[in-house]
């Protein structure tokens, strides 16, 4: 391509409204769009030539055939789109697509009690475990709602699920045969304290088809125990570090998420955790980490908590990423999942999800459960649901309709400023997630941890 | 270039 043909092809293609990009250390650049979800990764010697494509008057004008391939690279993954694309509609049209009627997310409260009293926990523990004509009612439901649905998740949530596995193991028999007959995809994961996460609890649950765990140790031993105590007081940390390690045994297809919340009181802690990690769970990719700063999310104790400032937030969780990486560790799904197109719309935003307490009461968000406008209505014994859809509208709508700065972010397609809604009417303020807050961070995380698998395939194979 | 997530895997996810 001569110089006069890469003018014609600038007027052709543009480089795309959602891209970002990270140049690292290493001399390497890292593109993302956050339309497509693609993401790659050039070398030091590809870099100049890549920017020239994207942007006009750029680094260098040397064209070559790798150049073409190097176009056509970027014209199939999105990072180019044709001069006369409407970005703006193809992300208007994404957020549409979110309330397509053949897929449902439920988070179950199966139980509202809890064994654990942690300090930073932003629940009540009000009620405890699900009603038998709730059971009901959500049996009737999906039997009947499961013939239109071609896939359906289930979150198992509390309140510690685990303390009532009979009703896990109903609901879930019920779901999944309702999902055979109409030919529905089932899936489901728990958010557990891991607590009784037995080996043989676990085997059941994977038979229950929940292969997604989530479970949180906050440091080694004494760090752990004092912020994370049973309810009446004594330790948890060797339980669960017991139980997930007997789980390394089952030889089937799961993933752990090892979820490890920090705050100003455990910063150092968490950093010499990370070894301990390593030892345990380094040999085993199923088993990731992810770290989350602690929020005031409500609880009796929010007023105690040594919460992290922003800019502290913003560092650490990468940092800790990094570190967990250089020490053999693999970090969670979640951070490249919520860069996925629509990936970092929270549940609360989404038309096709719903929270179920264990007294039948709808809610959209996990956290706000006693804010009346988060009270949507209720589950009967025979399966319909009351539903205010003004209250549904309202979680729903909040988003980048009413935002000028997020319609314009790159980030939008992921998260149609809708990470969370429930900060946005706390505070005013947009939502932003911490992937998109640090995008550049991010990106080096993702990229650091592809490097390490792929040089891990390496010595597998040698 | 090396492709750590293709665009058309995100579509099918």
């Amino acid at each position: 391509m001569d110089t006069m043909n890469l003018d014609a092809f600038r007027l052709q293609w543009k480089p795309s409204r959602f891209n970002a990009q990270s140049d690292n250390e290493e001399g390497a650049l890292v593109l993302y769009n956050s339309y497509t979800g693609a993401i790659a990764s050039f070398t030091g010697e590809e870099r100049n030539r890549v920017l020239d494509c994207l942007y006009p008057g750029g680094a260098e004008e040397v064209v070559d055939e790798s150049d073409e391939e190097i176009r056509s690279g970027l014209i199939e993954h999105g990072f180019l789109v044709r001069e006369e694309t409407d970005e703006l509609r193809r992300a208007l049209f994404l957020h549409q697509s979110m309330h397509a009627q053949d897929t449902m997310h439920l988070v179950l409260l199966v139980t509202e009690a809890c064994n654990f009293r942690c300090n930073y926990c932003y629940e009540h523990f009000p009620r405890a475990s699900m009603r038998q004509d709730v059971i009901n009612g959500l049996e009737a439901y999906m039997e009947d709602r499961a013939k239109t649905l071609n896939r359906l998740t289930i979150s198992w949530h509390g309140g510690e699920p685990l303390l009532v596995p009979h009703i896990i193991e109903r609901l879930s028999r019920s779901f999944m045969a309702a999902c055979e007959r109409s030919g529905a995809v089932y899936g489901a994961e728990m958010s557990t304290n891991g607590y009784y996460l037995t080996r043989e609890r676990f085997e059941q649950m994977l038979d229950l088809q929940v292969e997604r765990f989530m479970v949180t140790l906050d440091g080694e031993g004494q760090v752990h125990d004092t912020r994370r105590g049973l309810h009446g007081g004594g330790g948890t940390y060797q339980t669960i570090v017991d139980n997930l390690l007997s789980l390394k045994e089952v030889n089937r297809h799961f993933e752990i998420n090892v979820r490890v919340n920090f705050d100003n009181s455990n910063l150092d802690s968490v950093s010499r955790f990370i070894p301990v990690l390593r030892d345990m769970f380094g040999d085993d990719p199923r088993f990731k980490v992810y770290f989350r700063p602690v929020g005031c999310m409500g609880g009796e104790n929010d007023l105690n908590l040594p919460v992290c400032d922003e800019r502290t937030k913003d560092i650490k969780i990468w940092e800790f990423n990094e570190q967990a990486i250089a020490a053999g560790l693999t970090v969670s799904s979640f951070i490249s999942d919520t860069l996925l197109p629509t990936g970092a719309v929270c549940y609360a935003a989404k038309p096709n999800s719903l929270v179920i307490g264990s007294d039948g009461l709808l809610y959209k968000c996990s956290v706000a459960m006693e804010q009346d406008n988060n009270r949507l209505g209720v589950i009967h014994q025979d399966g319909t649901l009351d539903m205010d859809y003004d209250k549904l509208a309202l979680w729903t709508t909040s988003g980048e309709e009413s935002d000028e700065n997020c319609q314009s972010c790159f980030f939008r397609p992921a998260c149609h400023g809708n990470h969370c809604p429930l900060f946005r009417m706390r505070t005013g303020q947009r939502p932003c997630s911490y992937e998109k807050r640090q995008i550049k961070r991010a990106l080096r995380t993702i990229w650091l941890q592809n490097e390490a698998d792929e040089a891990n395939e390496v010595v597998h194979s040698n | 270039m090396k492709v750590i997530r293709s665009a058309a895997q995100a579509a099918l996810i």
